[in-house]
């Protein structure tokens, strides 16, 4: 039997063992990181490396929890507690259901790649760029500086929206003309426009379209592509543009507005005025 | 106008060049730079003015105690489309002499003409932007129209442009239906004589559709020029020969 000394020496040796094992383990980690990104980082995307970081980090700690399990001599422990968990472990399965199912869509996300670290995204009502892709969720950083969280599972079940992914975009600008306006003239307007923006792009060429016959007006869609950084730039000065333009040209933008026949169209609408006594 | 300057301290300079007004002045040791493009304006010269330079509106570079300033020519810092105003068709085993002309941009470099001395690269013309290849591959790229059939046989050049002969061969067995050709501008160097600018020539050999054009720059001056001397270097000396297709045939699938 040991005696309390003897006791007491073994839980410092084994402190000590433990000690030594989170600081070398911590220290290889962190060299390791540092090497990799140092050798292999350089043509990798934003969200390779940090997955290849989380995977370096998330090994190293495993190792280090199951050398300080052989160092506490707890294997015979945990060999006797699984044996005897069966029902515990069923309970503890169906109660981290949604966990695991979290983290198996994020494999999915993964190998599927929708989107990456910095895309801009749409995922229902919620808009933000991708800020980070972790185990159980994404996080999204909205324009105006909020996190959002999203379950990785309801990103798999979710229609996602990447709105940055490819360099170029298409806006697309839904513009009321009078019906009194001429259509062919509109659309010299319009391409005149486009072609006299140095941000819209000559080609993919500018899509003019007569849209519909609206109730107060005629509708055309101006759709103009531009480099996908130039947005707000894009946006603004096209409108200026257009509304500028237009006012030169003289082709009015109705406001909507309501036509009331009494019956027959040539017949004047029938106004009666009474004196008060 | 393309040399080296020596600029005294403490005096607005300024460079018209066409549309493009520089106004630059040196003091102690910073250079307060300012471009814009003046519709009005139809000058070129670089000299003292009476302007006023408004620090606000400047931009400001730390140099050194040198005063001399380098004026040199560049051309676009992007690749160029060249279109045609009107589709010409080139005939199997004939060939075109092209004369493209090229808005050209202003670089100043203080002290020696170094990359970490830039402190000004301006264009003198606006050119509209363009994306060559599908919209969710490519690059992007300047747009520029030509007449068909532009030879250099004249020798024009035109002020605030550079001249960049460009000869197409259809060495294939099909009629090329000249629609646009890339023209890669970062792998040019500039000469001059008697103030006009040229590149080196530039010779694209179809050979087919689906094939890999030839694309070749010469590493001389043009012959037509015996005169002419070399004043800036290419952009991008070391991607000689252009390995991506110089020709686009396939139409934007987005025209809905």
């Amino acid at each position: 039997m040991f005696s309390n000394f003897e006791i007491n020496q073994l839980l410092l040796d084994k402190i000590k063992d433990i000690a030594i094992t989170i600081f070398v383990s911590y220290s290889i980690i962190q060299i390791t990181v540092l090497l990799i990104r140092k050798v292999f980082f350089k043509h990798l995307s934003k969200q390779s490396k940090m997955l290849i970081t989380k995977a370096i980090i998330y090994t190293g700690v495993i190792v280090a929890i199951f050398i300080i399990i052989d160092i506490l001599e707890l294997k015979g422990v945990f060999k006797t507690m699984l044996g005897a968990a069966g029902v515990l472990g069923i309970v503890l399965g169906i109660a981290s259901q949604t966990s695991i199912g979290n983290v198996i869509s994020g494999l999915f996300l993964i190998s599927e790649k929708p989107f990456e670290l910095g895309d801009l995204i749409r995922v229902g009502d919620k808009l933000g760029t991708v800020y980070s892709i972790d185990l159980l969720s994404i996080k999204l950083r909205t324009l105006d500086n909020l996190l959002i969280r999203i379950p990785n599972q309801t990103i798999i079940s979710t229609e996602v929206t990447n709105i940055t992914k490819f360099p170029i975009r298409r806006m697309d600008i839904v513009i009321g003309v009078a019906y009194k306006e001429n259509l062919k003239h509109v659309t010299e307007v319009l391409k005149n426009i486009a072609a006299n923006n140095p941000d819209v792009l000559d080609e993919p060429e500018p899509l003019i379209l007569t849209k519909d016959f609206n109730a107060s007006s005629i509708d055309f869609t101006f759709g103009i592509w531009f480099e996908k950084d130039n947005y707000r730039q894009v946006r603004n000065s096209i409108f200026q543009a257009i509304t500028e333009t237009f006012a030169e040209e003289g082709i009015e933008i109705p406001f909507p507005h309501l036509s009331v026949y009494t019956g027959e169209v040539t017949k004047p609408f029938p106004v009666k005025t009474s004196k008060e006594d | 106008m393309w040399k080296k300057h020596t600029i005294e301290s403490n005096i607005v300079y300024k460079l018209s060049l066409g549309k493009l007004r520089v106004l630059a002045k040196k003091q102690a040791k910073e250079w307060l730079i300012k471009s814009d493009l003046d519709d009005d304006s139809d000058e070129y010269e670089f000299q003292k003015s009476e302007e006023q330079l408004v620090f606000a509106d400047c931009k400001v570079f730390s140099a050194d105690k040198s005063s001399s300033l380098f004026i040199l020519p560049a051309l676009p810092d992007k690749p160029v489309v060249v279109k045609p105003e009107k589709e010409f068709k080139l005939l199997p085993k004939t060939s075109v002499q092209l004369l493209i002309s090229l808005p050209v941009w202003v670089q100043f470099y203080h002290s020696t003409v170094k990359k970490e001395h830039l402190i000004l690269d301006t264009a003198s013309k606006v050119l509209s932007k363009t994306w060559l290849g599908e919209p969710d591959s490519g690059m992007i790229a300047y747009s520029l129209k030509i007449k068909a059939g532009e030879v250099l046989s004249s020798g024009h050049a035109i002020e605030n442009h550079i001249m960049c002969p460009v000869k197409i061969s259809n060495d294939s067995n099909t009629v090329l239906d000249f629609q646009r050709f890339l023209l890669h501008t970062d792998q040019l160097t500039i000469y001059s004589v008697e103030n006009k600018l040229y590149t080196n020539n530039v010779h694209v050999k179809f050979k087919g559709e689906g094939i890999v054009s030839d694309l070749n720059f010469s590493s001389h001056k043009p012959d037509a020029l015996e005169n002419a001397k070399k004043i800036a270097e290419p952009r991008n000396p070391e991607k000689r020969g252009a390995l991506k297709r110089s020709f686009f045939f396939i139409k934007s699938l987005t025209q809905y």
